[in-house]
């Protein structure tokens, strides 16, 4: 890219010189002097041209720079992402594949409670749920597709958001206490989406939560309609309130949690989508409150 | 009964599995869901009591499998210390052990085989 630049701007410089000194050699009858002052003229203006010319080269070298720094994070983050993936892809896998193989044992072997109801019932559960387990993670990796694409697609209906909240608690069934309060809230939203953004959060308070009752209240506030869930957990130091709606970013190292890192960041941009927005207060050791706030529509 | 068997590892279903697997072949579990919890119950247990065989996952949280193996070479250098491990990990491929570990303690890439699982066990657990 430099070199073509310097020979399209040299050609540029050469052709009218060369022309002008044809003429001034003409005009002066070949004059000594006016030869001598032709090429001192050329000699500044070519000092100039390569003074030019380094300050150019210095601010492509910046932007250069400033492109692989940018390519080298990247690459650092896909990499990350792929070891995480495939990590969370083949805990549910281990599971699977070994209650395949111990079944397939039992069946091998004629052992006399290779069929048992129990059993049965015991390992299609347990298979529903890995598999169910490795879909979630799947369509969170296409989610992350589509947001990079600009294909996050949503499509609105109105609906209660204080219903919305309640039917995804009653669908979860947590195993902590839920302490819940909710108004009629009318929302344009897409149900699938919202419903998709309530499980990252419950999911979370009752991960984080250290097993203590988790406050969920839906209401209207100032012409919006606001959703908050409240937990008492181990909390979120203030300086990553804003860093862990980034992808592949949560509050604890990746080794303590499963998940791909991904929940708080689909969900921002899916409540972006909705011209909502999504917040966070929290403390150390205070548990932590997530607001979300989305428009209300006119009953 | 056979020998007893400690499994550590964070992931509920894959603990499960893992014990039901050892336990139709005869051996006793003790499952854990971190190396601290594992390492409390080691502190507590009489040496008659010792497991053969230990299966540990790599990452957990609290203690993970490689600083439980640490803590267990320094803490019961005699004892425990002594009593063959696999440290089980989804981090690498099955070919590529994702640690350096010293050789003396075998490794279980995950999703393992069944038949893999069960003959590392016969053939290291110690009772």
């Amino acid at each position: 890219m430099v070199t073509s630049l310097i020979s399209r701007v040299s050609l540029d410089v050469i052709k009218p010189a060369a022309f002008i000194l044809i003429c001034i050699l003409l005009a002066t009858n070949f004059s000594e002097k006016a030869i001598y002052g032709f090429m001192g003229s050329v000699f500044l203006l070519n000092c100039l041209f390569v003074i030019w010319l380094l300050k150019r080269l210095k601010a492509l070298e910046l932007i250069l720079e400033e492109k692989e720094k940018s390519l080298n994070e990247a690459l650092f983050y896909r990499d990350e992402f792929l070891t995480i993936a495939s990590h969370e892809l083949k805990t549910p896998l281990t599971s699977l594949k070994l209650q395949c193989q111990i079944f397939k044992r039992a069946v091998s072997k004629n052992e006399k409670d290779a069929y048992d109801i129990g059993r049965i019932d015991r390992l299609v559960h347990q298979t529903d749920s890995q598999v169910s387990r490795m879909v979630k993670l799947i369509d969170d990796m296409l989610d992350l597709s589509r947001i990079r694409t600009g294909m996050l697609s949503i499509t609105r209906e109105r609906f209660d958001l204080g219903e919305l909240v309640k039917s995804v608690v009653h669908e979860m069934r947590p195993e902590i206490p839920i302490e819940q309060s909710y108004e009629e809230c009318p929302v344009m939203v897409d149900k699938a989406r919202i419903e998709q953004v309530l499980k990252v959060l419950l999911n979370n308070a009752v991960k984080y939560g250290r097993g203590l009752p988790v406050t969920i209240q839906v209401v209207q506030q100032d012409g919006v309609a606001v959703a908050m869930l409240k937990d008492k957990g181990m909390g979120i130091a203030k300086q990553l309130h804003e860093k862990i709606f980034e992808r592949f970013e949560r509050a604890v190292p990746a080794s303590e949690v499963s998940g791909l890192g991904l929940g708080l960041y689909i969900a921002k941009k899916i409540i972006t989508a909705h011209a909502g927005k999504i917040s966070l207060e929290s403390e150390i050791d205070k548990g932590s409150t997530f607001t979300l706030v989305l428009p209300l529509v006119e009953r | 009964m056979k020998g007893s068997i400690f499994i550590i590892d964070d992931d509920d279903d894959v603990r499960e599995v893992l014990a039901f697997a050892l336990e139709s072949e005869g051996f006793n579990v003790l499952a854990f869901e971190n190396g601290k919890k594992a390492l409390d119950a080691l502190k507590e247990t009489s040496t008659e009591q010792y497991p053969g065989f230990i299966i540990v996952d790599y990452l957990m949280p609290e203690m993970d499998g490689v600083t439980f193996i640490q803590e267990v070479k320094k803490v019961f250098p005699e004892t425990i210390g002594k009593i063959p491990i696999a440290l089980s990990s989804a981090k690498g491929n099955s070919e590529e052990n994702p640690v350096n570990l010293p050789p003396e303690i075998l490794y279980l890439s995950k999703p393992m085989e069944l038949d893999d699982l069960l003959q590392l066990v016969h053939e290291n657990c110690l009772r």
